[in-house]
């Protein structure tokens, strides 16, 4: 127990050292030239328009649940809903929309990315690209890591403004309320600096999706348990990075109010 | 000018290679052979550089690769071109691009003088009808072709091929042979190649090691490997079930 225990803190030290260099290695070649921009586009395109339906349907989901659960709950302790439209809005906007969003795109750019990196491992085309003289982490984590930090920002903003839209079709429906009712309801909880700092948490969030992926990639064992095993664990350990996080941007954020 | 001292490798507690002491001229053509699982492909990748030694040196040129800073090794490596056992093709790209890109992006050309390049050593390996095709759309021998193609456009000074024929029917695998003997005459380049053809081996070796448990035996010219007093090396080369590699096999 004691060694299986020890055995586990050596491994996820090593694990978090490894990453912090690739992070490290990462935005040091951020700036140096070649800048792959038609790569990062093309990321940015598998990250944005490839992940944008999933996230608009499950946000829709989550805001019609928020609306009826809150307004539910409310009932039975103040006998009385008229809140829930600021209170949805609030909890969409600091926590519903970038979380839910950025979660699913672990699940399916984070996945893809450890995929296709534990791919090229095992079958030695990272190899080749050392010794082409073309470094790995330039060629593949780079544009990757930008096209992330932009698509999840941007998912983050889509995320928030469909789930607000459609917490305000389900009050209407559900609850009675108009749109100007919600809208004027939402504007005393809600400021400019909540959507900002939404997009914050995106970017941040998208930024440890590609880095936990390609990590896990580029360390992929042979075969395809090896490819499957790296997927699982950056899925895994990128939605734990991003809850923990949320936690930890969330505390700093309220400093700001 | 390639000069391995007292090389080793292990990983934890088990010792891939040891002892490895080698030196192979400039233009030489130097053919590795042994069992599989002995420790070859690492040996390769070792002077490659992509894989470091954990005792011992490796000296490309002069330059003992261990002493030198990324941006150095980068151009020691960029003298050398690699034909990988799997390929390792860019499976993303199409078969112009899987060249193009390296040049571009390594050698700073632009499309068009990249495009050019690219026709030539697809047209030199044979394979120029098939340059706007994907590397899963074309056959095993082609992906060879396309591999060598890719390794040797960036003229390197040392070429290392991981089992060039393998997989390959014998009358595709003595063309790559003879391509490889064609660029390399063309190239002036040294060779380094694994394989476990034997025909193939003797056809395009000036000199042969064998890797047997890790150890490096340079058995010398083809007579002299032919020759060899080792029963492991002359096991290996006739292809004998019996003897002392298969002790399994004996008991």
């Amino acid at each position: 127990m004691v060694a299986a225990t020890g055995r586990f803190l050596i491994h996820s030290y090593n694990t978090s050292l490894g990453f912090w260099f690739l992070l490290y290695q990462t935005i040091n070649k951020i700036f140096t030239r070649p800048f792959r921009v038609k790569e990062i586009i093309k990321q940015l395109h598998f990250v944005l328009n490839e992940s944008a339906p999933i996230v608009a349907f499950c946000v829709c989901s989550a805001a019609a649940v928020t609306i009826v659960e809150s307004s539910f709950h409310m009932k039975i302790v103040v006998k009385n809903d008229s809140l829930v439209p600021g209170f949805a809005a609030l909890l969409i906007l600091r926590e519903l929309g970038v979380v839910v969003a950025l979660l699913l795109v672990t699940s399916r750019v984070g996945a893809g990315i450890a995929a296709e990196v534990g791919t090229m491992k095992v079958t030695e085309q990272i190899d080749a690209f050392k010794m082409l003289g073309m470094d790995p982490v330039k060629y593949i984590v780079v544009p990757r890591f930008i096209a992330c930090i932009l698509g999840g920002a941007v998912l983050s903003l889509i995320a928030n403004l469909i789930c607000l839209y459609v917490a305000m079709l389900v009050s209407q429906i559900k609850l009675g309320y108009s749109a100007g009712l919600f809208l004027t309801s939402i504007r005393g909880f809600v400021e400019m600096q909540d959507l900002c700092f939404s997009c914050i948490k995106g970017a941040v969030f998208g930024g440890v999706i590609p880095l936990v992926s390609c990590y896990f990639g580029l360390r992929c064992q042979a075969g395809p348990e090896g490819v499957g095993r790296a997927t699982t664990n950056s899925v895994v350990v990128s939605s734990v990075a991003i809850i923990g996080l949320d936690f930890l941007l969330s505390w700093v954020f309220t400093n700001f109010y | 000018m390639i000069h391995l001292k007292n090389l080793g490798i292990g990983f934890k507690s088990t010792t891939l290679l040891s002892g490895v002491n080698l030196q192979i001229k400039d233009e030489e053509s130097f053919v590795l052979l042994g069992p599989s699982g002995h420790g070859k492909s690492i040996l390769l990748k070792v002077i490659a550089g992509i894989m470091p030694p954990t005792e011992g040196q490796v000296i490309i040129a002069g330059h003992d690769m261990a002493g030198l800073t990324e941006l150095e090794k980068h151009e020691i490596m960029f003298n050398m071109g690699m034909l990988f056992q799997k390929n390792a093709l860019f499976d993303s790209m199409t078969v112009g691009e899987n060249i193009a890109f390296p040049l571009m992006e390594v050698r700073g050309l632009n499309e068009k003088q990249a495009d050019t390049i690219v026709d030539r050593y697809l047209e030199a390996v044979g394979i120029l009808e098939a340059k706007a095709l994907y590397p899963d759309e074309i056959s095993g021998g082609m992906q060879k072709r396309l591999g060598i193609a890719r390794a040797l456009s960036l003229t390197p000074k040392i070429v290392l091929y991981d089992d060039p024929t393998a997989g390959l029917d014998p009358i595709t695998s003595r063309k790559i042979i003879t391509l490889i003997k064609d660029m390399k005459s063309q190239q002036k380049s040294t060779l380094v190649t694994i394989t476990n053809n034997m025909n193939r081996a003797f056809e395009m070796a000036d000199r042969l090691g064998v890797v047997i448990d890790g150890e490096l035996i340079v058995t010398g010219s083809v007579e002299q490997t032919k020759n060899h007093p080792d029963k492991r090396v002359q096991q290996f080369i006739n292809g004998q079930l019996k003897g002392p590699l298969t002790r399994d096999f004996n008991d």
